[in-house]
């Protein structure tokens, strides 16, 4: 095997075209959690580092804002692994710049699905391990004024971030690449893109139940029984408001409602019905 | 007056790290600690307040959008008020502790506004111009924090019962109302998702996803692994059946020639 040949087949070796976007699309992606806002959560920090990609890809002016308006949607996972996501993102947006067949809905779909498991993993590693091992290392010296304390805290908690940060993207851009294509060679592309629409549609219905949170704090005196709504429905549809409001918002949005009009109501609704003491 | 400027301006840096380069953990006790020290020209003080800090809020992290406690905002204000006027670090957390909690408070308000401001990028994208968008995701971070860490420099600056005063001045259902708002906002994000993902003839998955996580309490990722292990047994069984068809049609085309 030639020396090129070893190198290509390298995990972290990209083409050299591809490897400066990829390069652009993992620092973009560090921002994570900056931009945080409870309405899309890292939607934005989404859509900066998908723009060199988008730019890259396609020439169209119409199909630019197409893709640019597809990674302003709902996305939230932990910060160190949010490059993983958007290096695979980039390399399906890749497929679908060449392929006009291509259901670009399954990309927000595999978005959706990663990152409620990958958070999973994500913070049990950061938060969970490192985190404590760092507190644990840096608390010592520092409790006797160390200024290792501090120092080792920070590195504890850094390096292991920031490889993860660099190399995901690269990781998972050059597999999704292949992958991909060789869905493409086989045929199955459309089945594919289907199947991430269904795990997709699963993992959203699983994160609207446990992430939208509302309750009711109402109590109905019925003739001196005290009754409370909110454990009634609970025995009957459990989170069916969460669900519920979701598929609300949903009928509203898909009548081209605009989504600033929503979340005004909401939070009117929400000072309202405290004033009131219904929530 | 100087002391606080300094102060504050070092606790939105350390901020503005912590979440700019993907959560580094500069906003933590240990780690705001020692920069305040520093700021104010005894950082081996800062550090051993810092390491008492960090023990007690061991147990918080700023992830997502639950913000228990604003760590950074109780921390440089306790750190400061025991450079500053002698105070020990017991008596410094009494202190620390509620101005930490209005601090979480003003990032569920920011959290809360962003969602507000949401729809103006949203009209960038329409007109195709990102290079406001790259702009903005800067600005964003960088004016919203000047705004929460306010209270550390009126603390240092004027003494606490400035922030008594303040948090007085709000009705209580106005900050309760909008923690319950914070909950609902989430709704509208992913009505913007299923916008995006659903199909008329997979919606039952949505549902299927729901009933696991509500009635069987499945946690995401069990949910995102049934849907997966779903997909690996259809994806399969299509294949197999395709595979058959092929050999059945090139049988078939055998036999027109044998003829």
């Amino acid at each position: 095997m030639t020396k090129t040949e070893e190198k290509k087949n390298n995990l972290l070796y990209l083409e050299p075209e591809d490897d400066k976007m990829i390069r652009k699309v993992a620092w973009r992606s560090m921002i994570g959690a900056g931009s945080y806002n409870y309405e899309n959560m890292q939607a934005l920090v989404f859509l900066y580092a998908m723009i060199p990609v988008i730019k890259r890809y396609y020439q169209k002016t119409e199909e630019r804002i197409e893709a640019y308006k597809r990674h302003f949607t709902l996305f939230n996972v932990t910060p160190a692994l949010f490059g993983f996501v958007s290096g695979l993102a980039a390399s399906m947006e890749k497929i679908a710049s060449q392929d006009k067949n291509y259901d670009v809905s399954s990309i927000n779909a595999i978005k959706s699905s990663l990152m409620g498991p990958l958070s999973g993993i994500g913070d049990s590693i950061f938060w969970g391990a490192l985190k404590v091992v760092a507190t644990g290392v840096g608390v010592s010296f520092a409790a006797q004024g160390s200024i290792l304390g501090p120092v080792l805290y920070f590195l504890i908690n850094f390096i292991p971030g920031m490889m993860a940060k660099l190399l995901l993207p690269r990781i998972s851009f050059k597999m999704g690449t292949e992958f991909f294509t060789s869905m493409e060679k086989s045929g199955t592309i459309s089945l594919v893109t289907k199947l991430c629409n269904v795990v997709g549609l699963m993992t959203i219905g699983a994160m609207a139940t446990s992430m939208v949170k509302m309750n009711l704090a109402w109590e109905m005196n019925l003739s001196g029984n005290i009754l409370n709504l909110q454990s009634v429905i609970d025995s009957i549809l459990p989170q069916a408001l969460p669900v519920g409001l979701t598929l609300l918002m949903f009928k509203y949005l898909k009548k081209d409602v605009k989504p600033m009009t929503l979340m005004c109501i909401l939070i009117i609704v929400g000072i309202v019905s405290s004033y009131f003491g219904i929530m | 007056m100087l002391q606080a400027l300094w102060v504050y301006l070092a606790v939105v840096a350390c901020f503005f790290a912590h979440y700019y380069l993907g959560n580094i953990l500069t906003d933590r006790p240990i780690i705001v600690g020692t920069v305040v020290g520093l700021v104010l020209g005894d950082m081996t003080t800062g550090i051993i307040v810092g390491a008492s800090y960090e023990l007690i809020f061991l147990g918080i992290t700023n992830a997502g959008g639950v913000v228990p406690a604003n760590t950074a905002l109780g921390t440089a204000v306790g750190v400061a008020m025991v450079l500053l006027s002698d105070m020990s670090a017991e008596a410094s957390l009494a202190l620390a502790v509620p101005v930490a909690l209005l601090g979480s408070q003003l990032i569920t308000l920011m959290y809360t506004l962003r969602s507000v401001m949401n729809p103006m990028v949203q009209r960038l994208i329409e007109k195709n111009e990102v290079k406001k968008i790259e702009k903005f995701v800067f600005l964003q971070g960088i004016v919203s924090y000047l705004i929460i860490f306010i209270p550390v420099f009126l603390v240092v600056a004027f003494g606490v019962d400035i922030i008594n005063t303040i948090i007085d001045m709000i009705p209580d259902f106005v900050i309760s109302g909008l923690s319950v708002a914070s909950g609902m906002l989430a709704a509208v994000g992913f009505g913007m998702l299923l916008k995006m993902v659903w199909r008329k003839q997979l919606a039952v998955f949505f549902f299927i996803g729901y009933i696991l996580s509500a009635y069987m309490g499945l946690p995401v990722l069990g949910v995102a692994l049934c849907g997966v292990v779903y997909a690996v047994v259809v994806y399969f069984n299509e294949k197999d059946r395709k595979n058959v068809v092929t050999v059945q049609s090139e049988n078939a085309e055998e036999e027109l020639f044998n003829d």
